[in-house]
């Protein structure tokens, strides 16, 4: 993937003040999340550690919230853009293949720049000594590097396949309703699942245990992982769709 | 050498047809392409630079078909604008270059070559939407031709420009049919693409006499 094409991606995107506005509010966000969840909540019977339990609760949910923020203005703002430049696609050598990949990766990279500072400010600001662990901050880091791009590469696969080409790939509300729902059925599924599966995760997290247990960093980064291929393959589906099957796009 | 044979398209949304039986195209040569407006004029560039596939019949160019053809050897330029809006010609003149794998230095050799016909020093650090419509038609020529095609397709090359441009526009064409290149132009001036082509041929209701 060439950096002009990216480049020229971030730019689409932040020509739109919409956008500038949308990445600013998340940050601005961001800050005040990290701010709250600071604060130690004292529960009763319970230790400080109960504000960083809640932090780590609600990590998986709010570490999203910058990822799929970041998609939707990548879908909302870059895509639409596209309209008239996918002839140009259509034109280039490998252009549909450079055109989808392309909106994936600027997808996961203002994902990551969104959602990383936060995620490193909000272990440093909340004091979460857990993630100096290396076993526990290695299995996190992979998921999120995993998830982020799994996620960026669902939703362009489904926006370039079901929002309409004609009309600028403008995801009309059905659409975008279905791709939330999605996304939301994606996270609460790992939410859940994670919950159940990875208890230790959280107590780990929260300081109730001092002994990560390794099993558990496997699950979390290999089930990443193929949701990263799964999404990959999806990819590659809406790459040839696009070319179609019998021009050579050299 | 450009040879069709038996082309029909029939486009989904509206029923409408292009088709066309039998037409070479030299190489070195310029055809025209005349026709009104709804003849199919743009239909017929689209299919012929490779962007609508789902034809019948044969298009070769060279020895190669159509879908076979490296996307490398068409160059076109369409009657809408197909450039990012959003980026200055230069960037976007450095990302056709990526793309099409041509070395960044050769921008400089292909703007001062182009400068023999159009002038274009004042346009690079501009952004393509602010572009005047004639500007951007030299702009559009420009790109349609940064990875030197062997086949060049204009949809409208009048688009946009002045009386005085034809005789540019004939330069250029004429230059470029003298290193091989074939070229096919599709506008509704007649006397103008008498101009600048060799040989002409009539579309009408989507069928190419």
């Amino acid at each position: 993937m060439s950096l002009k094409v990216l480049k020229k991606d971030i730019k689409l995107i932040f020509c739109s003040r919409s956008a500038v506005y949308a990445v600013i509010a998340i940050f601005i966000l961001e800050i005040f999340l990290i701010a709250y969840l600071g604060k130690d909540t004292v529960i009763p019977g319970k230790s400080r550690i109960s504000s960083h339990f809640t932090y780590m609760q609600s990590f998986m949910l709010v570490s999203y919230f910058p990822v799929i923020t970041s998609i939707i203005l990548v879908l909302s703002f870059s895509l639409p853009k596209e309209k008239n430049n996918f002839t140009l696609a259509k034109l280039l050598p490998f252009g549909e293949s450079v055109f989808v990949r392309s909106k994936a990766y600027s997808a996961s990279i203002l994902a990551i720049v969104t959602a990383v500072p936060f995620l490193f400010s909000a272990v440093y600001f909340c004091g979460l000594d857990s993630f100096y662990d290396m076993s526990f901050l290695a299995a996190t880091a992979f998921y999120m590097i995993f998830t982020i791009p799994a996620l960026s590469f669902f939703s362009v696969s489904f926006a370039v396949n079901f929002f309409d080409p004609e009309n600028d790939f403008q995801p009309d509300v059905k659409r975008i309703t279905g791709l939330m729902f999605f996304v939301s059925l994606f996270v609460l599924i790992s939410f859940m699942g994670y919950s159940r599966m990875l208890g230790f995760y959280y107590s780990f997290s929260a300081g109730f245990t001092r002994e990560y247990p390794n099993r558990e960093s496997f699950v979390l980064i290999i089930s990443a992982f193929v949701f990263l291929l799964m999404t990959r393959y999806l990819l590659n589906r809406t790459e040839k769709r696009l070319v179609g099957n019998n021009l050579n796009n050299v | 050498m450009i040879k069709i044979r038996n082309l029909k398209y029939i486009e989904k949304k509206s029923g409408f047809s292009v088709e066309c039986m039998n037409l070479n195209a030299e190489s070195g040569k310029r055809l025209g392409i005349y026709g009104g407006s709804a003849s199919g004029k743009t239909l017929f560039t689209q299919i012929l630079s490779g962007i609508i596939k789902n034809y019948s019949g044969s298009i070769e160019i060279g020895i190669t078909e159509l879908r076979n053809t490296y996307r490398k050897k068409i160059g076109y330029v369409p009657f809408d604008n197909i450039l990012y809006r959003e980026l200055t010609v230069k960037e976007m003149s450095l990302l056709l270059l990526d793309q099409y794998k041509v070395p960044e230095p050769e921008l400089k050799i292909k703007s001062e070559w182009f400068s023999n016909y159009f002038d274009m020093s004042d346009m690079w650090s501009k952004k393509i939407f602010s572009l005047t419509s004639g500007q951007l038609q030299t702009v559009k020529f420009f790109t349609g031709l940064i990875h030197s095609p062997s086949l060049f397709i204009i949809d409208e090359p009048f688009n946009g420009m002045g009386d005085d441009d034809v005789f540019r526009i004939n330069k250029l064409l004429r230059d470029l049919a003298g290193i091989d290149v074939s070229v096919i132009a599709a506008s509704s001036h007649k006397g103008y693409l008498e101009n600048i082509t060799d040989v002409q041929a009539v579309i009408s209701k989507g069928k190419i006499e």
